[in-house]
């Protein structure tokens, strides 16, 4: 599809900082970045205050920022690219994407949608039903904008094949074209780092005279969640420590925000009921540095991660399974969503029905009793399929590409339901009155 | 429980011979029996009552006037159908009965394969009629996990999955249950040898491949023919038959491009045969317990990933072990059980592979495992999920507000005066 010679050119738009201090999506579009990097002329505009300038690490994609809810200076980037890649985006830039004929790749890799119903649990009611109509609208958005869309996993493009179907965007003479519609939607799944984790200090140092050398340490790594099930975690280890006198289960983490408070609070909550806090039971003060968890990784002896049988768990991709692929981790978790099966079936760990104390103990011991190395080559050959270079495959595919012609969209353009055009006109409301008395956007 | 009036609509006669949904409605309707008073309604088998073959009360309903189905809907206390034309559709918005819809067919994908100068209104209609199942049902069943994330997600997008459903059930299992096809308590019955019978060059001891079912233009009829070709190099007793090859209808695409490559390759009815005439659905064991190995390939395809296999369980069902595509559940199931074994896409030496090992290891090296996964689609267990939604309180229907897009609302009314026009003037419905 390339023409000879000719570099397509890519725009990402993060709503995240990308460069040093990264959350998921900045990771993810410095990754991709970099993949396509050799093939592509490529720039990633951050909507992070002050996180623009300069060039992305290790090539020289160029960093440009923009206001969220005054994005004029992404105008210019939209129409100097042939392709976009960006999450469902605000009416502003839906409007812009739409008109400019680029390529657009629409990353519905996170599902928000299922998220805001979670986030916004306990807000007001009438506050909480506007946030998910305005994230669904903006899907719906993306669905009617997009030509392509890159998900996480095969239950989430599921998800979304449904929802295409529903927004009526998938037409009779886009399926004859493609009747996998592998072309409409695939996998861009998150990576992993090229280097392998470095050795460093990790649980035994945090908790010194906690863990004694012999002792087996079972790590949760990753934050504690309302949507994870970090209290049946506790019950099972307590319930294998009676067998296994020497296992440890160390939080990295914590989540953040009240939401997240509240987990955590919870779950220490059952370690002390259960007398196991502070023995058995660890929780680590704080984040462990991004950039540190090699160490804690390495050093582990299995890790641990349990979610109830839930929206969000069913569709979220966990990353924090890939970094056990990454340090060769055997894993425990829950079954239910498609890394859990892929742990089952190729013998990367163990899985346990949720909510399952007694099956989740019996699946530790199994694996502790095999000890990490009898999960070497298996994870380490998972480890290889998600080396950004691979994961990149399809939108590699894609912004080859070039411009969009009429013939070669694949997807309908339905027009907008009554409510959301309405909420649209809101949203261009506000934000000409605030423009027009200079105040910014609120901060959710 | 019991004393609830619960209404189950087959979309499809019901009589000696019937289609799998008729099978599955009377399936559910009999092992309901337990939860209340259950009477199957059944398209235009007025005489299926008389037979004396089904142990629950039938009402037969022609869709042209369903008035007497549509009281029925009006008076139960629980419907259970497929999603509806707009005329019955109305009946089921309005009825107080807690509506159950079973997707387990996911039509709106089906009729994107049809091939009819009608394709956009068929497709439009039938998004239409799936749409406003997921609005007026309380609660769904579907077949397969896959399925499932499907309809979630067009749930979704049809904001039907708002705070007040999320808060109430947040993995949705009280919402929408999966239920797949079952097995027939009955073992299959062994009649002689129809296979042979049908093609008499199949000597006595030669090993019969069985495609066991129609051949469709989502399937991979291709891949399984040049796999067996590879075989009868060194083998040459060993044929593949095609159960259900008909020359016309909406497989005769994929049965002449099949009988294409079998004659290409030059064993078109020596050693690759083509069944034309219909198996009665009575009569598939007699041909499952006659055969050797069973084949079914496919190629990726919106309709293979969301499809239910009934194929593959009537080889659970008659201990017969399997050679097919990798790729879905019961693919897995097969590696992980040892039930025979699987082949990536269109890959024909893993097939002719697969193939060769299952034939050398006999069918009775599979039969234990074989029974036990039958055992496991019992109907009698596989109608649990429904049970339990029933037992649980009726959350009332999905859609909580009428607003419709113009649209549907359009088609709607346009296809409901249609009927009646028609059913006032004698005329026959056009097959959609």
């Amino acid at each position: 599809m390339t023409l000879a010679g000719h570099r397509p050119r890519v725009l990402f738009i993060s709503p995240d900082a990308v460069g040093e201090r990264m959350a998921g999506l900045g990771i993810r579009y410095t990754e991709l970045a970099r993949a396509l990097a050799p093939s592509c002329d490529v720039r990633v505009a951050t909507g992070a205050p002050g996180a623009a300038g300069g060039t992305i690490p290790g090539c020289d994609v160029p960093v440009v920022g923009y206001v969220p809810h005054a994005p004029k200076a992404l105008r210019e980037h939209i129409a100097w690219a042939e392709a976009v890649v960006a999450p469902p985006q605000w009416p502003v830039v839906t409007r812009w994407l739409r008109s400019s004929g680029n390529r657009i790749v629409f990353d519905l890799y996170d599902p928000e949608t299922l998220e805001t119903l979670e986030l916004f649990a306990g807000r007001r009611p009438a506050m909480r039903r506007l946030m998910v109509a305005l994230t669904l609208d903006r899907l719906d958005d993306a669905l009617r904008t997009g030509h392509h869309f890159m998900c996480a996993g095969e239950g989430q493009r599921d998800l979304w094949l449904g929802a295409l179907l529903a927004s009526r965007a998938i037409t009779p003479a886009a399926y004859d074209a493609d009747r996998s519609l592998r072309d409409v939607i695939d996998l861009v799944p998150f990576g992993l780092p090229a280097e392998p984790p470095s050795p460093g200090p990790g649980a035994r140092e945090a908790f010194p005279g906690r863990i004694g050398p012999d002792d087996e340490v079972i790590l949760w790594n990753g934050g504690i969640w309302p949507w994870l099930d970090a209290p049946t975690a506790v019950r099972a280890v307590t319930e294998l420590a009676e067998r296994r006198p020497g296992v440890r289960l160390v939080f990295m983490g914590r989540g953040s925000g009240f939401a997240g408070q509240a987990a955590f609070e919870a779950t220490r909550d059952v370690a002390r009921d259960l007398g196991v806090l502070n023995t058995t039971v660890l929780f680590a003060d704080g984040w462990v540095p991004y950039a540190e968890r090699g160490g804690w990784l390495l050093q582990a002896d299995c890790a641990l991660a349990t979610a109830s049988d839930h929206l969000e768990t069913r569709f979220a991709f966990r990353t924090r399974l890939l970094d056990c692929f990454w340090a060769g981790l055997p894993i425990v978790c829950t079954a239910g969503d498609d890394l859990a099966a892929r742990v089952r079936s190729e013998a990367l760990g163990a899985t346990a029905p949720p909510g399952d104390a007694t099956a989740l103990a019996a699946a530790l011991e199994s694996v502790l009793e095999q000890g990490r190395q009898a999960f070497d080559a298996q994870l380490s050959d998972t480890a290889s399929d998600y080396a950004w270079p691979v994961v990149s495959g399809a939108l590699q595919r894609w912004v080859g590409g070039g411009r969009v012609t009429r013939a070669s969209q694949s997807v309908a353009h339905p027009r907008r339901r009554p409510s959301h055009r309405v909420r649209v006109a809101l949203y261009w409301l506000v934000r000409t009155g605030l423009r027009a008395v200079g105040k910014p956007w609120p901060a959710r | 429980m019991s004393g609830q009036q619960i209404l189950v609509i087959s979309a499809d006669k019901v009589g000696r011979r019937m289609a799998g949904t008729s099978i599955r409605a009377y399936e559910l309707a009999r092992a309901l029996g337990s939860e209340g008073d259950v009477t199957l309604a059944a398209l235009n088998s007025p005489e299926a009552d008389g037979l004396g073959l089904f142990d629950v009360p039938i009402l037969s309903y022609d869709l042209r006037a369903p008035s007497e189905l549509a009281a029925a809907i009006m008076s139960a206390d629980v419907v259970i159908c497929q999603p509806q034309w707009p005329h019955l559709g109305r009946s089921l918005a309005r009825t107080r009965a807690r509506v159950v819809f079973d997707l387990y067919t996911p039509e709106h994908l089906e009729v994107l394969e049809r091939e009819s100068r009608l394709r956009s209104v068929i497709v439009a209609l039938t998004r239409d009629r799936v749409a406003e199942a997921l609005h007026a049902g309380s609660q769904f069943i579907c077949a397969t996990e896959r399925q499932r994330d499907l309809w979630i997600g067009m749930m979704l997008e049809e904001r039907l999955l708002g705070a007040r459903t999320y808060d109430r059930d947040r993995s949705l299992q009280n919402l929408i249950r999966i239920v797949p096809f079952g097995t027939s308590e009955a073992p299959p019955r062994a009649d002689g040898h129809p296979i042979r019978r049908q093609f008499p060059v199949i000597g006595e001891s030669d090993r019969i491949v069985l495609w066991n079912g129609g051949l469709w233009d989502w399937f991979d009829a291709p891949t399984a023919i040049r796999a067996v070709a590879a075989i009868v190099r060194d083998r040459p007793d060993t044929r593949l038959v095609f159960m259900g090859a008909a020359s016309a209808g909406p497989g005769a695409r994929a049965t002449s491009e099949a009988r294409r490559v079998a004659a290409e390759l030059g064993l078109l009815d020596t050693h690759v045969l083509f069944n034309d005439s219909w198996v009665p659905y009575d009569d598939r064991g007699g041909w499952l317990l006659e055969a050797d190995c069973a084949v079914s390939t496919h190629v990726e395809h919106l309709e293979t990933r969301f499809a239910f296999r009934t194929r593959l369980l009537d080889c659970f069902w008659a201990g017969l072990p399997i050679v097919c595509t990798a790729g879905d559940e019961l693919a897995s199931w097969i590696v992980r059980d040892d039930l025979g074994a699987v082949a990536a896409e269109r890959d024909v030496t893993a097939v002719a592979a697969g193939l060769a090992a299952v034939l050398d290891r006999g069918k009775d090296a599979f039969r234990a495992q074989l029974a036990n996964a039958a055992d496991g689609y019992r109907w009698g267990r596989v109608v649990d999920p429904l049970k339990d939604l029933l037992r649980s309180p009726d959350p009332g229907p999905l859609g909580t507000n009428g607003a419709r897009r113009l649209g549907p609302r359009v088609r709607n009314w346009a296809f409901r005066s249609a009927v009646t026009a028609a059913s006032t003037l004698g005329v026959g419905l056009p097959e959609v």
